[in-house]
């Protein structure tokens, strides 16, 4: 199912704000149809106070011929391991890391043992702050290679993008 | 020093073919919107909206109007 949303962008004196006005769409409707439909809707604004319409799409049907965001993923803050204690008093060593990221999936690395995988699902860009926990030990020189993964579903194809962090203490 | 701040929406009410209706919410309206004008948009609404439950066609939009909430912040320091 794809996800359409009417977005309004209302300028303020702290920058743009957006404002999500209405999600049901129609997933057959073309790239056309929809920005036929902003234009419309912006005819009725007044604007002095700058607000214009646009159509947000995401996971958008490949078969449609309309083409997939691809998801993107940022990491930082995460080429230095150190040992930590959740909040369930487990200890060990990990690697902490504040992500950026897009669209809905999994995110996993090649070094977790046993392998943990962080499903996320946000409609919007977001940042989030978590950790991985690498039992294993995790040396200096070390890669690790995290994975953000969009599943396969009916309609479209599954999509990856990958960020290489190299240890370094 | 209280604060009043001004927010005017127009609600546009879209009926479907399943009896269900749906409020589009727009910001900042122009004043002389006219009946026409809203009218001229629903040829490109329809093959954009879907309801919400079943995901039935648009058919119309059922109410217009526009809405002027005024709010007042009170001073509190």
């Amino acid at each position: 199912m794809s996800t359409v949303s009417i977005i309004s962008e209302v300028e303020t004196p702290q920058g743009k704000r957006k404002q999500k006005s209405y999600t049901n769409i129609n997933p057959n409707a073309t790239n056309k149809q929809l920005s036929d439909f902003a234009v419309r809707m912006n005819t009725l604004t007044d604007n002095r106070y700058g607000t214009t319409y646009k159509i947000e799409k995401t996971n958008v049907d490949t078969e449609s011929g309309d083409t997939r965001p691809v998801p993107t993923l940022e990491i930082w803050n995460a080429d230095k391991t150190e040992v930590i204690t959740t909040a369930n008093g487990q200890s060990g060593q990990a690697v902490v890391v504040f992500i950026k990221y897009t669209g809905d999936g999994q995110l996993f690395t090649n070094v977790d043992k046993p392998s943990t995988t962080i499903n996320m699902s946000a409609p919007d860009q977001g940042y989030i702050a978590t950790f991985l926990n690498i039992p294993g030990g995790l040396t200096a020189g070390t890669d690790v290679v995290f994975t953000f993964m969009t599943p396969e579903t009916d309609n479209y194809k599954a999509a990856e993008t990958q960020f290489t962090v190299h240890i370094t203490a | 020093m209280d604060i009043i701040k001004m927010e005017t929406n127009l609600s546009l009410l879209a009926g479907f073919a399943d009896a269900d209706d749906r409020t589009i919410s727009i910001e900042n309206p122009r004043a002389d919107i006219t009946e026409q004008q809203i009218r001229d948009i629903e040829p490109y609404a329809a093959p954009v909206l879907i309801g919400d439950k079943y995901g039935a066609a648009f058919t119309r939009f059922k109410t217009a109007k526009i809405v002027i909430k005024t709010k007042k912040y009170l001073d509190l320091t």
